[in-house]
C-alpha cells in the first residue's frame, strides 16, 4: 500500500467501498466491482438525481480514472467516486434534538423515494448523515442498493438504535441522548430503551411496537437463533410492508417534541447583564475583527443562541457554533432553519459541545470518529463570555486554557469578565475561591505569552474587556 | 428466492417486527409465516424437552 494513501478510518465496514483522500484533499470513494455496479444503477434513478440537486444527497461524480494516490492499490478497486466536501464533520452525539429529528426524517424520505424505484438504503445508521450548516445531507451513496423481491429493510434495527430510540428518550423521558450515543457508536438498543420506559409510556406513539415488542423479540432465544428471511419471503413479504413501516416511523418522528424547562443559558440573550450600548460595542468589535481577514473556518465557543456566530458568518466560509447547553443550541438550530444565513454568507453549524469535555476520537483503533480538533482547525476562534466558566466553574487553570487556545493556531477574539461582574459573582457564590489566577493583570500577561494582542476595548459596564489577538504558534 | 445478507447483523427480531408493523397486509404475512414456521417451532420445542428429560436422568 502506498504510504500516502489516506483511507478514512471510519469507512471500513462496507467492503464494497472505502473513503480516501486525494493528494489535493478531495473526498473520494474507491469502489469494488459490485459497489460500482450498485452506484451506476442508482445514479440513473430520479430520486438520486433529485436528491443531489436539492442537497439531500451529497454531490457525487464518477471519476474517469482513479487519482494517482490509489497507485499500486488501484487494481483492487473497480472505480472511483468524488464527493463534495462537507465543511465540518459532526456526529449525532453533538446534534440537537431537532437536528437528529431532521436527519431521521431525511433518511426516511430518501428511503421512501428509493423504494418507489426498487432501491433500498441497506443500512440505517445516523452516521450516514452530515450537516452543511443547518441542512442535513445523506453522505453514504453506497448505501443505496437494488431491492430484491421479498427483501426486508436490514437497516431497521440500526435506524431504531441511532435515530428513533435517542429521540424517544429525549422527547418522552427528557433524558439526554448525547452521553448514550457518545458511549456507544451502535446507539441505544431496544432493550435499553425499553428499560427506561414506564408502563404509561407504552401508550405513547411508537413505544409499544418499536421499543417494547422489539425488545421482547430481541431477547427471545428462539427468534435470536433463527433466520426468518427465507420464510418471510415465502410468506409474501414485499416492499409495501417496508413502505408502511417507513411512513409510520416518519409520522411518529414528525410529531415528537422536546419540551424541556428553560435552561440557564437558553434565555441568556434576553436576561444577561449587558446594556444595549455594551451589546452594540461588542457586535462592532466582533464585526471589525472578522472583517479584517478572509476566513475559512471559525469556531464560536460558548455560542449561546448564535448572535456573534451570525456576525462571523458574514465573512467566513463556515462557522461552527458550539455550546454545552442543549436548549440554547436547539434554539440556534431552529432559528437557522427559520432564518438561514444570507446569500453570500458562510454556513453556521450548531453543535452541542462543551469545551471542558469535548468529543474524543472514538471507535475502532480510537480513530473511527474524529475528535473535534482532528476535524479541522479554525482560522479564528471566538471565546466570548466563556472563560470565567471554564476557569472558575470547570476549574481549568487560566494559563492551560490560553495555551490550548494558542495551540489551535488561530486568531482569537476573547472576552475577559472580571470578578466584580454579577455573572462571576454568581459562579463564586458557593465555592472557595481557588482561582487566584483569574485576574485581569494575570490574564493580559498570559495572553501576551501566547498571542500578539492586536487591539482591545473595555465595555462601558466596566467589568468586561474584549481582545483580538493572533496566535504565535 | 434470494436471501440477501447485509454486511452487519440486522437482528432476527428486528426483521420479524417489520412484518408486524407493516400494517394490515403485514398481519396476513405474519399469519402465513407462523403457519409455515409452526412445524419447525414444535420440533425445536420437542427436541428441547426431550433433551431436558434425558439430562434430568
Amino acid at each position: 500500500m502506498p504510504k500516502d494513501l489516506r483511507y478514512d478510518a471510519g469507512s471500513y465496514r462496507d467492503r464494497d467501498g472505502r473513503i480516501f483522500y486525494s493528494d489535493s484533499g478531495e473526498v473520494c470513494r474507491a469502489l469494488s466491482a459490485p459497489g460500482l455496479a450498485a452506484f451506476q444503477a442508482v445514479q440513473s434513478t430520479r430520486f438520486f438525481q433529485k436528491g443531489m440537486t436539492e442537497g439531500m444527497i451529497v454531490r457525487t461524480e464518477q471519476l474517469e480514472s482513479a487519482p494517482s494516490v490509489l497507485g499500486l492499490h488501484e487494481s483492487a478497486w473497480a472505480g472511483t467516486l468524488r464527493h463534495d466536501t462537507i465543511p465540518f464533520l459532526s456526529y449525532p452525539y453533538e446534534w440537537t434534538f431537532g437536528m437528529l429529528q431532521d436527519a431521521a426524517l431525511l433518511h426516511l424520505e430518501l428511503l421512501q423515494a428509493a423504494l418507489d424505484e426498487n432501491t433500498i438504503i441497506k443500512d440505517g445508521t445516523a452516521y450516514n448523515v452530515q450537516f452543511v450548516g443547518a441542512r442535513p445531507t445523506f453522505i453514504d451513496v453506497l448505501s443505496f442498493t437494488r431491492l430484491e423481491p421479498g427483501q426486508p429493510w436490514a437497516g431497521y434495527r440500526q435506524f431504531c438504535q441511532t435515530f428513533l430510540n435517542p429521540l424517544f428518550i429525549q422527547s418522552y423521558k427528557n433524558i439526554s441522548f448525547h452521553p448514550m450515543l457518545r458511549g456507544r457508536l451502535a446507539g441505544i438498543s431496544p432493550g435499553e430503551c425499553s428499560s427506561l420506559m414506564s408502563f404509561r409510556d407504552l401508550f405513547r406513539p411508537g413505544v409499544l411496537a418499536h421499543v417494547s415488542l422489539h425488545s421482547r423479540l430481541d431477547s427471545d432465544q428462539h427468534v435470536r437463533q433463527s433466520n426468518p428471511q427465507p420464510a418471510l419471503s415465502r410468506a409474501g413479504f414485499d416492499k409495501s410492508l417496508i413502505k408502511n413501516n417507513v411512513a409510520n416511523l416518519a409520522r411518529i418522528i414528525r410529531r415528537l417534541k422536546w419540551n424541556p424547562p428553560d435552561s440557564t443559558w437558553s434565555a441568556y440573550a434576553e436576561c444577561n447583564t449587558y446594556s444595549d450600548a455594551d451589546r452594540r460595542r461588542k457586535a462592532e468589535f466582533v464585526r471589525e475583527a472578522v472583517a479584517s481577514q478572509p476566513l475559512g473556518l471559525v469556531w464560536d465557543l460558548g455560542c449561546n443562541t448564535g448572535v456573534y456566530a451570525r456576525i462571523a458568518a458574514e465573512h467566513a466560509r463556515c462557522v461552527v457554533a458550539m455550546d454545552g447547553d442543549h436548549l440554547a443550541v436547539e434554539r440556534l438550530y431552529q432559528s437557522l432553519k427559520a432564518q438561514p444565513s444570507a446569500t453570500g454568507h458562510g454556513t453556521i453549524l450548531p453543535l452541542v459541545s462543551n469545551v471542558a469535555d469535548p468529543s474524543p476520537s472514538m471507535g475502532w483503533q480510537g480513530a473511527e470518529r474524529k475528535s473535534l480538533v482532528e476535524r479541522g482547525q479554525p482560522e479564528l476562534t471566538m471565546c466570548l463570555a466563556l472563560i470565567h466558566h471554564l476557569v472558575i466553574d470547570a476549574g481549568i487553570p487560566l494559563r492551560d486554557l490560553l495555551a490550548w487556545l494558542a495551540g489551535l493556531g488561530s486568531s482569537l477574539i476573547i472576552e475577559f469578565v472580571d470578578r466584580n461582574d454579577p455573572m462571576v459573582q454568581l459562579l463564586l457564590r458557593n465555592r472557595r475561591d481557588t482561582c487566584a489566577d483569574y485576574e485581569l493583570e494575570n490574564f493580559e500577561r498570559r495572553l501576551g505569552e501566547f498571542f500578539d494582542i492586536s487591539r482591545s476595548v473595555a465595555l462601558e459596564s466596566g467589568t468586561r474587556r474584549l481582545y483580538f489577538a493572533w496566535s504565535r504558534s | 428466492m434470494s436471501v440477501l445478507l447485509a454486511y452487519f447483523d440486522p437482528g432476527s427480531g428486528s426483521l420479524l417486527l417489520q412484518v408486524i408493523v407493516g400494517g394490515t397486509a403485514g398481519l396476513f404475512v405474519f399469519a402465513r409465516y407462523l403457519w409455515e414456521s409452526m412445524p419447525t417451532m414444535l420440533r425445536v420445542r420437542k427436541e428441547k424437552s426431550a433433551a431436558g428429560t434425558s439430562s434430568s436422568r
